[in-house]
């Protein structure tokens, strides 16, 4: 019922918006599960791409009407999240290199010198 | 210029002169003592000492012109009237502000009526006439180190021999300087904080100056002492200040003196709180019964000190204080200080009468007459214990200055080794007599003549007459002063027996020999104040007392009740000028006097005879029981110290902070184990956060949206 | 049967499907697969919402530049055979938990605000093809020309963030080499064997060069 509603009814901004929770969310439980460093980085995309996708609904003119619509800085946005991205994708997989030659593993839970 | 610009910038001119000579001689003297390789405290070559004096009597100078033409400017604002005028009003203002936190703000602020210039004139009058008088007295100060030093043989020393040391006259100007600064300071204060700060002030320089022969226990007692019963009686006048701020909100006394009546209909208690806890300052400074042990020791100081700070000027502070907030204090109030003044008196009298001491008489003779000032003002008699004030500066700095020549002529404080001073020297002799006289009041009622004390001693036994008259029951407060005159008379006449008449009791006496001019002529200027401080400016009324009454406080011009619990009712100033209250108040003062002055006479036997009546258990009383008695309220409060140290403190108090400290700790260490280290367990607590604080906004923010 | 819808649901499926596989997956390798997966079917999802220059970046760096970067991670650090590394049952249970609190608040919040209900995409504005490239690159330079110039809602270019946002990726990137690079130490030259890699190297290919030729047939090497 549910499933051919999705393919008779429109789509609007509020199925975006579910698309990008499930992503973040998965980003989130990745992050919060992986023990591999390169999982939790990978996580980190998931939940910027979450952000990315409700970004462009919001800024959508073909899901919202022109009143309501924000224009291109929706998509804008989106552009310089990605560029963050890929940004952050280059630190962090530096950071998990020198991570990997100082304590030779790529285990994050082996990172707990801040031990209380 | 107007006089309420010409005023405050005349007195502003005379407060600071002071200040800028105790500043020059604070520089000027260390680095002197600096250059001469010293180290603090080194010697200041006696040519320079003396400079730093003429600066300092310089200042005082300047100040003392200055307060003239104020008090010339007041006379030309305030045309003479009989007393019975309304109160002019008095100039208040601010020279310039210190300090604003919330309400409170304080300022260098004045307070200028009849009073504040009178004062000034004393002041600085007096402080002059010590300023010149101390080159003389102070003259073997200014002796290098080395052959010619200072010998002091009171100051004991390792080897038992006489202590030498440099001379420091630089200091005692210096001290000095700060001392009359601070005096004036006192005197212009236009609020209650600036008045506190300054008095602490003179009680500081008054510290540095008792203690001036500080090599001497005695006198690093006694300056100690002095500062110790000030202390408590200022713990009384914190209190005061507190509940003034608690009840007024502002302690600018232009604002005070205009609201006190309000709130003296409406928190009657309070307003009497702030009476005695002010009052407690006063008696500290004034040394009334029980903290007027201090003032006897403090004797200890070079003399020409005593006569301008222990006897003419800071010991009056308290009741120019009591004279100032006046209008603040309750009948309640008053009628205690009346109480305390005259037990003062009579204590001070009698002690007076007993002591060998040539300075501890005087001291003890302050005591007694500070007692009357009290009991003057406490028994409304505001012009006329304020006229006392300023007759007794006079007389008493007279008295002072001339035993300061004796002493430095005999070497000795002890009457019973002077005696028969009169031939040696004359014009002290003669100057002593002028200020007895003047002490004991001497006049001839009838014809309206006398020296000084007798008009203001006349003006306050008409307070004591008039208020026994209408409060029958408190019939003491007038006996206590008549029997305290008969005292007054009678010690001073045995302390002029013992001093100048008869033969010469020790081999220094003989050998006396007359002080220099720079001795004589300020005691001739302070024996003029002496002589005329009570007169009237011939050909019109002018005054002391009439100038002063200018500025009465408006209550006292008519009668008073207390309402809280004594019902004393306060007679105004038409009952105590009363022609029977006043002819009454005149025969018995004079009366006293003679019966004083012939017992005495009678006793010492014309001077041949040294000890009084029970002299003996007295002066045992005096030396031994007094100070006893302060000890014993000082082992109290050193147990009470104690306590307040041990268990409260760091029983109750440290170990409340450590016991929250400990908890602190605790809850640290488990709030450690939170701190996990583990970057996915951060992640989780980050998504636990984000739920919980999104849930919580979410309801509302989705309400909002729909409207 | 709306097409627009269809596709959507089609990518949307992908791309969170492959997400959650993502999740369930422990083997890094498989992990940056299912990722390139789900991150060309979301550019699929903006193109479909009309950001067409979006979709393309995303495809490009996303899936073109940062996953390769993963990759080489992946690459350089498991050098030991792909260790498994599971985290607790509990620590899953947990994680599972939360996310779905935060699946249904984010969408109640989603579904929660009318005006985001699918009014589906307007006829007018499917006929137009999307062209937001060039309106993108001016906006970046300064200058808006999406909207109308009339109605007052004048909107502000994005010259100063592109500006930062460029030399904020130029430093990243200077950084993420310092980071990275190798530190020759005292003990990682002792490591080299003696005579270095390079001449070992050398005389290898020497020696196998000379038994070719040794054992091809010919006359043209050296006379013996």
């Amino acid at each position: 019922m549910i499933l051919a509603s999705l393919v008779t009814e429109p789509v609007g901004v509020a199925h975006y918006l579910i698309v990008g929770a499930v992503l973040f969310i998965a980003g989130i439980v990745c992050m919060a599960t992986k023990r591999n460093l390169l999982g939790v980085l990978m996580g980190v995309e998931l939940v910027l791409n979450g952000a990315n996708v409700n970004f462009i609904a919001i800024g959508s003119p073909y899901l919202r009407g022109d009143a309501a619509s924000v224009g291109l800085d929706g998509q804008l946005m989106a552009l310089f999240v990605i560029v963050l991205a890929a940004a952050e994708a280059a630190v962090a997989l530096a950071i998990a290199l020198n991570f990997y030659n100082t304590v030779h593993t790529i285990d994050v839970d082996a990172a707990d010198q801040l031990r209380g | 210029m107007t006089p309420e610009r010409l005023l405050p910038t005349l007195l502003l001119l005379a407060w600071l002169a002071p200040l800028a000579s105790f500043v020059v001689s604070a520089i000027a003297g260390s680095l002197l003592s600096r250059r001469h390789g010293g180290q603090e405290g080194g010697a200041v070559d006696g040519a320079a000492a003396r400079t730093i004096g003429h600066v300092a009597t310089g200042a005082i100078g300047v100040s003392l012109v200055a307060s003239v033409l104020a008090l010339g400017a007041w006379i030309a604002a305030h045309p003479a009237t009989d007393g019975h005028a309304p109160a002019a009003t008095a100039y208040a203002g601010e020279w310039f502000g210190v300090l604003d936190v919330g309400p409170l703000h304080v300022g260098a602020a004045y307070y200028i009526d009849a009073l504040t210039v009178v004062m000034a004139v004393v002041v600085t009058l007096v402080a002059t006439c010590v300023h010149v008088y101390s080159f003389g007295y102070l003259a073997e100060e200014t002796a290098a180190e080395g052959l010619e030093a200072v010998a002091d043989d009171e100051a004991p020393t390792y080897y038992g021999n006489k202590l030498r040391r440099a001379g420091r006259l630089h200091r005692f100007y210096q001290h000095l300087s700060l001392f009359c600064f601070a005096m004036l300071g006192v005197v212009l204060a236009g609020n209650a904080v600036m008045t506190f700060a300054f008095w602490e002030l003179v009680g500081a320089s008054s510290y540095l100056l008792i203690g001036f022969y500080y090599e001497r226990p005695k006198a690093a007692a006694a300056a100690t002492k002095a500062m110790l019963f000030n202390r408590v009686g200022d713990v009384g006048m914190l209190v005061g200040l507190m509940a003034l701020w608690g009840l007024a909100g502002t302690f600018d006394y232009e604002r005070l003196f205009a609201m006190a009546p309000t709130w003296m209909a409406s928190h009657y208690g309070l307003a009497t709180l702030v009476g005695a806890g002010l009052f407690c300052g006063c008696i500290g400074k004034s040394a009334q019964v029980p903290l007027q042990g201090w003032l006897p020791d403090a004797m200890a100081g070079p003399t020409p000190v005593s006569a301008l700070v222990h006897s003419a000027t800071m010991v009056a502070a308290g009741v120019f204080l009591v004279g100032r907030i006046y209008p603040l204090l309750t009948v309640e109030v008053l009628v205690g200080i009346a109480s305390v003044g005259a037990v003062t008196l009579l204590v001070g009298a009698t002690l007076a009468s007993v002591s060998h001491d040539l300075k501890r008489v005087l001291a003890y003779s302050t005591v007694s007459q500070l007692g009357y000032m009290m009991l003057s003002l406490g028994l409304g008699g505001w012009t006329a214990g304020l006229f006392h004030l300023v007759t007794h500066a006079g007389f008493k700095a007279l008295l002072f200055l001339g035993a300061g020549s004796v002493i430095h002529a005999v070497g000795t404080n002890d009457l019973r080794a002077m005696g028969g001073l009169r031939r040696a020297m004359p014009a002290t002799a003669g100057l002593m007599l002028v200020g007895a006289l003047a002490l004991m009041g001497a006049g001839v009622p009838v014809l309206g003549l006398g020296l000084s004390g007798f008009f203001s001693k006349d003006a306050i036994f008409e307070y004591a007459v008039a208020f026994a008259r209408t409060n029958p029951s408190y019939a003491w407060l007038f006996w206590a002063p008549l029997i305290g005159a008969v005292l007054t008379a009678a010690y001073i006449t045995r302390l002029g027996l013992l001093t100048f008449v008869g033969q010469a009791r020790s081999e220094k006496a003989e050998h006396a020999h007359e002080s220099p001019e720079s001795m004589l002529v300020p005691m001739a200027v302070v024996a003029a104040m002496a002589i005329g401080a009570g007169w009237a400016v011939p050909g019109s009324r002018l005054s002391v007392p009439s100038l002063l009454a200018m500025s009465a406080p408006e209550a006292t011009h008519h009668a008073r009740t207390g309402s809280a619990w004594s019902g004393v009712t306060l007679p105004g100033v038409e009952s105590a000028h009363e022609v029977d209250v006043r002819a009454a108040a005149g025969w018995a003062a004079i009366g006293a006097t003679l019966v004083g002055v012939t017992s005495a006479l009678l006793m010492h036997r014309g001077g041949r005879k040294c000890e009084t009546p029970a002299g003996a258990p007295m002066r045992q009383f005096d030396e031994h029981w007094l100070p006893s008695v302060s000890r014993g309220c000082d082992a109290v409060a050193r147990r009470l110290g104690a306590f307040v140290s041990g268990p409260l403190d760091r029983g109750a108090i440290d170990g409340g902070l450590a016991g929250a400290a400990g908890l602190l700790k605790s809850t640290g260490g488990g709030l450690r184990r939170i701190q996990t280290g583990s970057l996915r367990q951060y992640v989780f607590f980050l998504a636990l956060g984000v739920v919980l604080v999104s849930a919580a906004s979410l309801g509302v923010a989705l309400r909002w949206i729909n409207g | 049967m709306i097409w627009h819808s269809v596709l959507f649901t089609l990518f949307a499926a992908i791309a969170c499907g492959f997400a959650m596989a993502v999740v369930f997956t422990s083997n890094v390798v498989r992990m940056a697969f299912y990722l390139v997966i789900s991150l060309s079917a979301t550019s699929g999802l903006f193109f479909l919402a009309g950001a067409d220059f979006v979709g393309a970046m995303q495809l490009m760096i996303y899936v073109g530049g940062t996953l390769v970067l993963l990759i080489f991670g992946v690459m350089l650090t498991a050098q030991q055979r792909f260790v498994q590394m599971r985290p607790s049952r509990s620590e899953v249970l947990l994680a599972g938990l939360l996310g779905a609190a935060l699946l249904v608040l984010l969408a109640s919040a989603a579904v929660g605000v009318p005006t985001w209900r699918g009014s589906g995409p307007k006829a007018a504005a499917l006929d137009e093809p999307p062209l937001t490239a060039t309106p993108i690159a001016l906006g970046l330079l300064g200058f808006r020309v999406d909207g109308d110039p009339d109605d007052g809602q004048n909107r502000a270019g994005y010259l100063l963030p592109f500006e930062i946002i460029s030399v904020h990726l130029l430093v990243v990137l200077v950084g993420a080499a310092y980071l990275a690079r190798t530190r020759l130490t005292a003990g990682s030259l002792a490591q080299q064997p003696p005579g270095g890699f390079e001449q070992d190297a050398a005389e290898d290919r020497i020696a196998e060069v000379e038994a070719i030729a040794a054992d091809s047939p010919g006359t043209e090497g050296p006379p013996t």
